[in-house]
């Protein structure tokens, strides 16, 4: 693994994850098809990277009060179940496979981000929690 | 919050999507969140705090089943990755987020259909 192309790649990945943009997918595209990492690997390497990138993203954001803390418990609910529930089904399941996953998860994630439009973060607004709109 | 429904699934779509592929969850998070009626520019910072913990679980999860770790190329990356949150930080405030955004989707899904074929 080339180290130099890696922090770029790293550098690259922080800059999109702080911009909301999708950071994981920066490094994990670059493990993946340019080194050829396994997929497991870049997984576990991408997860590892973006621990303490979030934590100081998250630190920036809480100083500038922009975190909406009363979604997270219930979130966490049913977050912390389905974690462990797809880091085990990774676990068992062959590379391949899940790369074909991956695949096809991230080409439903690019279509839906070309096709969005997206607001400037960066404002000191509160967190406001509104009713979700009816369908 | 009153009605709780939502964000466990919104936490449920995001914590198997960061178990099964180790990325994604954090984009998911900001959308389902927006969808819960958290206002956009709280949805991303929220999501990081949902995304934080998920994705240690994660991590644990796989290197206790053996996943190899180079911690030398994470340190380096990770000391990369510091200062290029920091610029993203400066840069959000004078790029439109939008086009960025729809370049990246464009270069996802490019890759997808390499990675598909491989």
């Amino acid at each position: 693994m080339n180290l130099i192309f890696l922090g770029i790649a790293g550098f690259f990945s922080g800059i999109c994850a702080s911009m909301g943009i999708g950071g994981g997918f920066v490094l994990m595209l670059y493990l993946t098809l340019l080194t050829e990492t396994p997929q497991k690997e870049a997984q576990l390497f991408n997860l590892c990277f973006f621990l303490p990138i979030a934590a100081f993203s998250l630190w920036r954001h809480r100083k500038n009060g922009l975190l909406c803390t009363s979604p997270i418990k219930p979130a966490l609910f049913g977050g912390i179940p389905a974690a462990l529930a797809g880091a085990l089904l990774a676990a068992c399941l062959p590379n391949a496979q899940i790369a074909k996953l991956f695949a096809v998860f991230l080409a439903i994630i690019g279509v839906k981000t070309v096709f969005t439009k997206r607001e400037p973060n960066g404002s000191k607004e509160e967190c406001v929690v509104r009713p979700p709109q009816k369908q | 919050m009153k009605r709780p429904l939502l964000p466990f699934l919104a936490g449920a779509a995001t914590g198997l999507a960061n178990g099964l592929f180790g990325a994604g969850g954090g984009l998911l998070a900001v959308v389902l969140l927006n969808r819960c009626g958290i206002d956009k520019k709280s949805s991303h910072a929220t999501a990081l705090a949902l995304t934080l913990p998920l994705s240690l679980i994660s991590a644990i999860i796989l290197f206790c089943f053996g996943t190899s770790l180079s911690l030398g190329a994470l340190c380096i990356t990770i000391l990369c990755g510091l200062p290029g949150a920091w610029l993203g930080t400066v840069l959000l405030k004078k790029i439109s987020p939008t086009l960025l955004s729809r370049i990246f989707g464009i270069v996802m899904v490019v890759s997808a259909v390499r990675m598909f074929l491989r």
